[in-house]
């Protein structure tokens, strides 16, 4: 009963963690249609500057924090910018966008690869602890998961209250609509690159706290996020949040069922059968935003 | 005109081809002995792969810096293996069809076991300087720089009973190394009388391994049995620390990549693996050891050590070979050098390492334990007379 109240406990703050990652690439996917697989880019370049800046230059961790999460927003904005708004310009097809975003995602690895080496870096600036409840053991870096709500509804009142908010919405639902009633798609495009973007680098910072940086972290990081995107639904990033929550508490508690190698087979199990019997996600319309 | 150039030049090198069927490198300029490394240079074994190469570029510059070995010039073509059986497959076929070398070093257990068969069916003499797996013993074409799976791992599990573990729960990775090397362990462990309590598996490219040491701590083992490769040790112990799981950790061939990621959580751990003696009086050894600290700053560990003597047992093979006449680009006229000196200079404690006919070798190991962030030897076990 303990490792079964363990686990859920640490799928909860797994599973926040991802939901945060879930949102932040559902900002750009839902809004701009583009499978932005080069989000992983921007998920591993905001973790290394953090690296850089605190670890190995000794700034303070808020101010390397603070700095690396502008970064990372015009990092994602510059991606669009200067790859798909050409692309979008000459109406290439989806796949030319997938294809591109593939391509930054692997140069980038290998640049990290060739800076940073290949190997895993410890951010040693984040203590890694247990932390008791009781019969359960959690880590410091699981409880700093759980921060990732506070992120999520800041993300929620920002598209409900704000003007560009409203507009990411819009664009979202009906980018013809949209456009017909004035609204800037491409001004929308760049608002939701920076919000996405920025998102990355408390993301990156959790994940980074248990797991460390790797050049491929990006790549794990977007596989995970990107499934439960599709498997919530494209309709708000709220579907895919809680997607992604459900599919961190799987991943933890299959263990129990299931031989330990298959944890990642799960996550994809869970896609194909959605794919085939959901297509439009599990959550169809009940999340809008 | 253009058009009728392109068979005159097929027809050119077809006559070319069959009149002189070396390699290329053979006619021109100094003579260069070209052969293959598959090390990981990519993925969370990359760190180890690093050392390999520190090991490996060390010796050929040792021998071409003394004038090659009987006016041959040492090459290596190095090629990522990614930790995989599938990237040791693909390297391997690189080697053999693209680069046409007629040996190489391989490391990692699936990596061997997947270039064998390859390296069977053309003629290329395979040197493991990494893999531990008894399975890699009694193959044809390949040979063994390595403690090997019982060896290495019976002195961890007698250690361990020794310091009062009855229990022990291993985590091992999902390869053939972790496979095999889990089965020599377990199998040492309970002949002792020792129970295993828990045993649970982990993806190469995992870096998170909650679920795994959630159930582990569950078992509360006295021991936690651990196969995993350069960083990814230390994110495991790193983890296991955090999730206050409190048996002492022990596993095969720690590398740096231990202490630098696994920082505090590191100390106690217990490895085994290959000896290096730093105050060995053999002179050759004595030389190596202290060439590789004024150049890294650091007394090389096994992963750095392996792929020296590797290719100064090719330098020794090279050379025998030309001697009796023979042509050293043929795989099967080194094999035929090797087998009449299956012996070569044990360049990490001193004295000589002899090729077993399993093709196993035998030398001394030692168990290393992490005290204040540094390896500190704690037991020397020499091989059977």
């Amino acid at each position: 009963m303990t490792i079964l109240l363990t686990l859920l406990l640490l799928g909860l703050t797994v599973g926040s963690m991802y939901a945060l990652f879930a949102v932040s690439f559902g900002l750009i996917y839902n809004v701009t249609h583009i499978f932005h697989f080069a989000h992983g880019a921007v998920i591993s370049a905001g973790g290394y500057l953090v690296y850089v800046l605190v670890q190995l230059l000794g700034w303070p961790v808020w101010l390397g924090i603070a700095a690396a999460i502008p970064f990372a927003a015009l990092l994602g904005a510059a991606i669009e910018l200067f790859f798909y708004r050409p692309l979008r310009r000459r109406n290439a097809p989806h796949v030319a966008f997938f294809l591109t975003s593939v391509g930054i995602l692997t140069v980038a690895e290998g640049l990290f690869g060739v800076i940073f080496g290949p190997g895993v870096l410890s951010l040693k600036f984040l203590p890694l602890a247990a932390i008791h409840i009781g019969d359960v053991s959690v880590t410091t870096a699981n409880l700093s998961m759980l921060s990732a709500w506070v992120f999520i509804a800041l993300v929620v009142v920002f598209l409900l209250a704000t003007r560009s908010g409203r507009f990411m919405r819009a664009v979202a639902d009906t980018p013809e609509v949209a456009k017909s009633t004035g609204i800037d798609l491409e001004g929308t495009y760049i608002w939701s690159f920076l919000l996405g973007s920025a998102l990355t680098v408390p993301a990156m910072l959790m994940y980074a706290w248990y797991q460390g940086l790797t050049p491929a972290a990006g790549l794990s990081t977007i596989l995970i996020s990107s499934a439960a995107v599709i498997i919530g639904g494209r309709t708000g990033v709220l579907a895919g949040a809680i997607a992604a929550l459900g599919l961190g508490i799987l991943q933890a508690v299959a263990i129990v069922f299931l031989p330990s190698g298959w944890q990642d087979a799960v996550v994809f199990s869970v896609l194909f059968f959605v794919i085939a019997l959901r297509p439009n996600g599990v959550f169809g319309l009940a999340f809008r935003w | 005109m253009r058009l009728s150039v392109i068979p005159l030049i097929a027809a050119f090198a077809l006559v070319a081809g069959n009149v002189h069927p070396l390699p290329l490198q053979a006619q021109t300029g100094p003579k260069t002995f070209t052969f293959g490394a598959m090390f990981p240079l990519s993925g969370p074994a990359a760190e180890i792969g690093e050392e390999f190469k520190r090991g490996l570029d060390m010796a050929i510059d040792d021998v071409n810096s003394k004038g090659g070995i009987d006016g041959w010039q040492l090459k290596s073509v190095v090629v990522d293996h990614k930790g995989t059986a599938l990237g040791g497959a693909q390297a391997m076929n690189q080697l053999v069809n693209l680069d046409k070398v007629p040996f190489v070093l391989t490391t990692f257990t699936g990596v061997a076991l997947t270039a064998q068969p390859i390296a069977a069916q053309n003629s290329v003499l395979l040197m493991n300087v990494g893999g531990t797996s008894n399975n890699l013993l009694g193959k044809p074409w390949l040979y063994n720089d390595q403690v090997m799976g019982d060896p290495l791992n019976q002195p961890l599990a007698q250690y361990s009973y020794d310091n009062r573990a009855r229990t022990a729960a291993l985590l091992t990775s999902e390869d053939a190394y972790g496979k095999d090397d889990g089965i020599a362990f377990t199998t040492a462990f309970t002949k002792l009388g020792g129970k295993i309590v828990a045993s649970e598996t982990f993806p190469l490219t995992t870096t998170d391994f909650t679920a795994q040491l959630t159930k582990i701590r569950a078992s509360n083992p006295d021991v936690l049995y651990i196969v995993a490769v350069g960083d990814t040790q230390g994110l495991l112990v790193k983890q296991a620390r955090a999730l206050d799981v409190k048996a002492n950790i022990v596993g095969p061939l720690p590398t740096t990549g231990l202490i630098t990621v696994g920082g505090r959580a590191a100390e106690g751990f217990v490895g085994s693996g290959i000896a290096v003696d730093p105050t060995t009086k053999d002179p050759a050894a004595k030389a190596f050891l202290a060439a590789f600290k004024a150049k890294y700053n650091t007394v090389p560990e096994w992963d750095a050590g392996t792929p020296y003597e590797a290719v100064h047992f090719l330098a020794s093979l090279i050379h025998e070979t030309v001697r009796s006449g023979g042509d050293p680009r043929s795989g099967a006229a080194l094999l035929k050098a090797l087998e009449a000196h299956p012996v070569f200079q044990n360049y990490l404690s001193g004295g000589q390492v002899h090729l077993l006919s399993d093709h196993g070798s035998v030398r001394a190991l030692q168990l290393q334990q992490v005290k204040d962030g540094k390896y500190v030897t704690i037991k020397v076990v020499q091989p059977p007379k």
